[in-house]
């Protein structure tokens, strides 16, 4: 500590005691129990546990920090800025004090930064006094330093002191021993009963928490890194419960090139990590050796012997959310239609037959279901076949990314073409020669399902993935639940036709919605693009100008789509959808035109290192083309004056040739009033058909400026140091 | 449990994943990415301009605490004419968006130079934060060292000791000025990447 600061620091201890003497009047306690700094934006308080402490035991100290709403300290680990509170302590060396228990923190999002903090916060201490002491008071000081920020950020430090009084017997509970109750209930936790699993892959870290003892875990988790550089703060995390096990989906530090060895950090649920509630936080630790100690452990780093054990809680609880699931595909654009038809109309036309009506319904059940059925064993004959699956994880291959994209863009398309689903079915199960009875209605379920697969392939995609670590059996009942859940409302209906009434009717309204529907899958196909991309390797601002070129394309799309609704539309509605139209081609060169700007920067960037004729322009607003031999030829053949510049990054003359040749404005006038085309020849890469260049002007280096005009006429070399005049003098002569 | 709920939650994140496209910042080995930004004096700058030399970016707001450590008694200064005399170029980069701490208006930012005493080779404006985002810049400070290739030799923290108080300064490794001795001895830095340290860079929300 600086001399300086050591003057502060004492100077602001003898204000806090005149606080101390201050608070001692109004307060019976006396000044030895407390002591706190009120700061801009945040107050803090020294607190113990306890009103004494005795030789051989353990007590608590806490800092209470209470900060004005908005504001923010940091945890342990601040994220992407920030920094952790500092506590320095200084006590009898009879008192060992520990390291901070931090509670868990919450993640504070301002733009793109993720950082990991608190509004008021309690963050305790243990604290022990051994058995041999013999002091009858105990003075604690702690310097602390902290940072709290809003939107800005301020330093502060204070130093705080408590006295505490040595008693034979153990002391009693201060009058702040409530608010160390409160504070430990936020310490994460030990995480027992379950064996860990880390693996990385590619730019995901996933962690799979695998219970043992039939513990049961929390499906949606917030993790907390202990350490930097592990994983990005800002992005999205992805947890997932695959049967008993939770995984949990991180993005690796993009800027981290070694492989993650180990991963420490808190896990929060919402829901808690035990029936209770209770803890919210747990302690996770991938330290290798440490999960081996448990019992039973299941083999590491192999996440597909992850997904073996049996999942015997949790397949009650996947057979109602298979069921849940089944009903929610019947309000996919492509089922909805399939309701209007074949079956709507049996139930309709069987209103006065009630019985026959029913069994109508239970063969159209029967027909849905045995399609599940038939696909949960396609399921099993893939897995017999060795196909290794998991869920989330088919991202990662590129085929897969490139069949959906094809599977998203056709489903799009469908959807906005007149192919409409609702008329195939038609055409099959209305007009052709199925049976009229109730084998009719069995074979129009299957028919239905199989129809409605465009729209709920993406869904019965991962629900393959998502049930294949079950056994056999299992998943079929999963599957069937599936099935008996998209059959439900049939059924409902044609136990209860009155119910009918309660539907919209079939009209012009689903076209409509069906075709806005191809948007967001679209939408999903530039996503899936760009994932494609990444794993090809493509980097931005290359991989940025593609995806921003397919918002183009899909904003212009939207675009034309709302022109045709505009004309099917009726009088009133045509102006606000040409309108939106407009507005919507508006955004398309919104997106298109800073995308253009980027082309023409990536571009002479590339320029400098290789061949090509694309003009660029340079800091003086000059129109350059890269130099090829071809192009020469060909303005020199038009009778187009050409200017040479032979030049490298590296070569200072060339630099300051440029600089005052081309910054100079009377050059630029003559060689715009001369129609001069400037060429500029790039030599700061290896590039042969320069070099031959500038043999044929018989010099082996740069620089290199030279004028021509005319196939016949020689060319005019200019010197190697330039000033304006010089080019000048030679351009005038320049003929016409 | 929920396998459905993660099949329909899984093709939810499916439909809105393209909205959050996540850009992937500048790493250690690989190649600059270059760009383009108007110095104080409103001319352009760009890195490339400056390939064959070793550069500093260093991320910069003025009103910043931990930004400030450096400034106040001038070691900041120090470092940036340590670092241009032995024949490096050193960007000072200020991404806070308007209306947010630390921006700097064009017509400011020669005063800012002179108040500061700032000796680097330029202070850059980048207030849509496009050059931050680039690289990936987080912290005010957060410096990244780029060798005469062009490439990311360094990046991270300006040194070791992350707090806000000045007198730490003297105590603490300084990264920037030993990869720059590194790079000179034909070495690569030792750290080349660590955890940066400082008030989050003020970005546009």
């Amino acid at each position: 500590m600086s001399p300086r600061s050591r003057y502060l620091s004492a100077t602001s201890m003898s204000l806090r005691t005149l606080m101390c003497l201050t608070l001692c009047i109004a307060t019976v306690i006396g000044c030895g129990d407390t002591s706190v700094t009120k700061s801009p934006h945040l107050e803090a308080r020294l607190l113990v546990d306890q009103d004494s402490v005795s030789p051989g035991s353990t007590f608590s100290l806490a800092v209470q920090f209470t900060l004005e709403p908005g504001w923010h300290i940091y945890w342990k680990n601040p994220g992407d800025s920030g920094l952790a509170p500092q506590f320095t302590w200084q006590a009898p060396p009879d008192v060992v004090i520990h390291e901070p228990l931090w509670p868990y923190p919450d993640r504070l999002t301002t733009g793109p930064l993720v950082n990991y903090g608190y509004g008021s916060i309690v963050i305790p201490f243990q604290a022990d006094l051994r058995a041999a002491s013999r002091a009858s008071k105990l003075p604690i000081n702690l310097d602390l330093r902290w940072l709290v920020c809003k939107e800005e950020c301020l330093p502060g430090e204070a130093s705080l002191s408590v006295t505490l009084p040595v008693t034979t017997s153990s002391g009693s509970p201060s009058r702040y021993a409530h608010v160390f109750d409160s504070a430990f209930n936020s310490i994460p936790r030990p995480l027992d009963k379950v064996s860990i699993a880390v693996e990385e892959q590619d730019e995901r870290i996933i962690l799979a928490i695998i219970p043992l003892e039939g513990r049961p875990l929390p499906s949606a988790v917030t993790f907390f890194p202990e350490e930097s550089k592990i994983i990005s703060n800002s992005a999205p995390q992805i947890s997932s419960k695959d049967g008993d096990i939770l995984k949990i989906s991180l993005l690796r530090d993009p800027g981290r090139s070694l492989p993650v060895d180990r991963v420490r950090g808190v896990l929060v649920s919402d829901s808690g990590w035990s029936p209770s509630g209770q803890p919210r936080a747990v302690l996770l630790d991938t330290a290798p050796g440490e999960a081996a100690a448990l019992p039973q452990t299941p083999p590491q780093n192999s996440l597909i012997s992850l997904s073996s054990p049996s999942a015997d809680i949790g397949l009650q609880a996947a057979i109602l959310f298979a069921f849940l699931g089944g009903l929610i595909l019947n309000l996919m654009p492509c089922v909805f239609p399939v309701l209007s038809i074949k079956v709507l109309s049996f139930i309709d036309g069987a209103r006065a037959d009630a019985r026959s009506s029913r069994i109508h319904g239970l063969s159209f059940s029967a027909g849905i279901v045995s399609s599940f059925w038939a696909l949960a064993l396609l399921l099993a004959s893939l897995r017999a076949g060795g196909e290794q699956l998991g869920w989330g994880f088919q991202l990662q291959s590129p085929l897969f990314v490139v069949l959906m994209i094809f599977v998203f863009f056709t489903i799009g398309v469908l959807f906005l073409t007149e192919i409409t689903v609702g008329q195939t079915v038609q055409n099959l199960a209305g007009r052709s020669k199925l049976p009229t009875g109730y084998i009719g209605s069995f074979l129009s379920g299957a028919l239905a399902t199989a129809v409605a697969t465009p729209c709920t392939a993406p869904f019965m995609g991962s629900a393959l993935a998502a049930t294949i670590s079950l056994p056999p059996l299992s998943s079929l009942a999963v599957f069937t639940s599936l099935g008996l859940g998209m059959s439900a409302p049939y059924l409902l209906l044609s136990y209860n036709p009155s119910l009918l009434r309660f539907l919209p009717r079939p009209g012009e309204w689903m076209v409509t919605f069906k075709q806005l529907m191809a948007f967001p899958l679209f939408a999903s196909v530039i996503w899936l693009t760009r994932v494609f991309a990444r794993q090809m390797g493509m980097e931005p601002p290359g991989l940025t100008i593609l995806i921003d070129v397919l918002w183009g394309l899909c904003v212009i799309t939207l675009g034309f789509w709302l022109v045709l609704r505009a004309r099917q539309a009726r009088a009133s509605l045509r102006t606000p959808l040409i309108l939106a139209a407009c507005i919507t081609w508006a955004l398309a060169l919104y997106i298109a035109i800073p995308t253009a700007v980027e082309i023409e920067e990536s571009r002479s960037r590339a320029c400098s290192s290789e061949d090509g004729v694309a003009p660029f322009r340079d800091s003086y607003g000059l129109l350059w083309e890269s130099y090829s031999e071809d192009r020469v030829l060909r303005l020199l053949a038009q009778g187009r004056p050409v200017y040479l510049d032979f030049t490298a990054e590296w070569c200072i003359t060339c630099q300051v040739n440029e600089r005052v040749v081309f910054g100079s404005a009377s050059v630029r006038e003559r060689l715009a009033s001369k129609n001069v085309t400037l060429v500029r020849a790039d030599w700061t890469s290896k590039n042969p058909a320069i070099t031959r260049a500038l043999q044929s002007y018989g010099r082996n280096g740069v620089p290199l400026n030279v004028i021509r005009v005319g196939p016949s006429n020689p060319p005019i070399i200019l010197p190697n140091i330039l000033t304006p005049g010089i080019v000048i003098d030679a351009l005038e002569k320049l003929p016409g | 449990m929920p396998r459905i709920t993660s099949l329909v939650l899984s093709s939810f994140v499916l439909m809105m994943a393209p909205m959050l496209a996540i850009a992937l910042p500048a790493k250690v080995g690989e190649r600059a990415p270059d760009f383009t930004l108007a110095n104080a004096q409103g001319s352009d700058v760009s890195l490339k301009s400056f390939l064959g030399k070793t550069v500093v970016l260093e991320w910069f707001n003025p009103g910043c605490p931990f930004v400030k450590k450096f400034y106040s008694n001038g070691d900041m200064q120090r470092f940036q004419r340590e670092s241009l005399a032995k024949g490096a170029i050193w960007l000072t980069i200020n991404s806070s968006a308007e209306g947010k701490q630390g921006h700097v208006k064009q017509t400011e930012a020669l005063d800012i130079i002179n108040d500061l005493g700032l000796s680097s080779t330029a202070l850059l404006l980048d207030p849509n934060g496009t050059v931050g985002k680039l690289y990936g810049a987080r912290t005010t400070p957060h410096v990244f060292v780029i060798d005469s290739d062009g490439r990311i030799a360094y990046a991270g923290a300006i040194d070791s000791v992350a707090s806000t108080r000045s007198e730490d300064i003297s105590t603490a490794t300084n990264y920037v000025l030993a990869a720059l001795d590194a790079l000179r001895s034909g070495k690569r830095p030792l750290p080349s990447d660590t955890e940066p340290y400082g008030c989050g860079v003020k970005y546009a929300n």
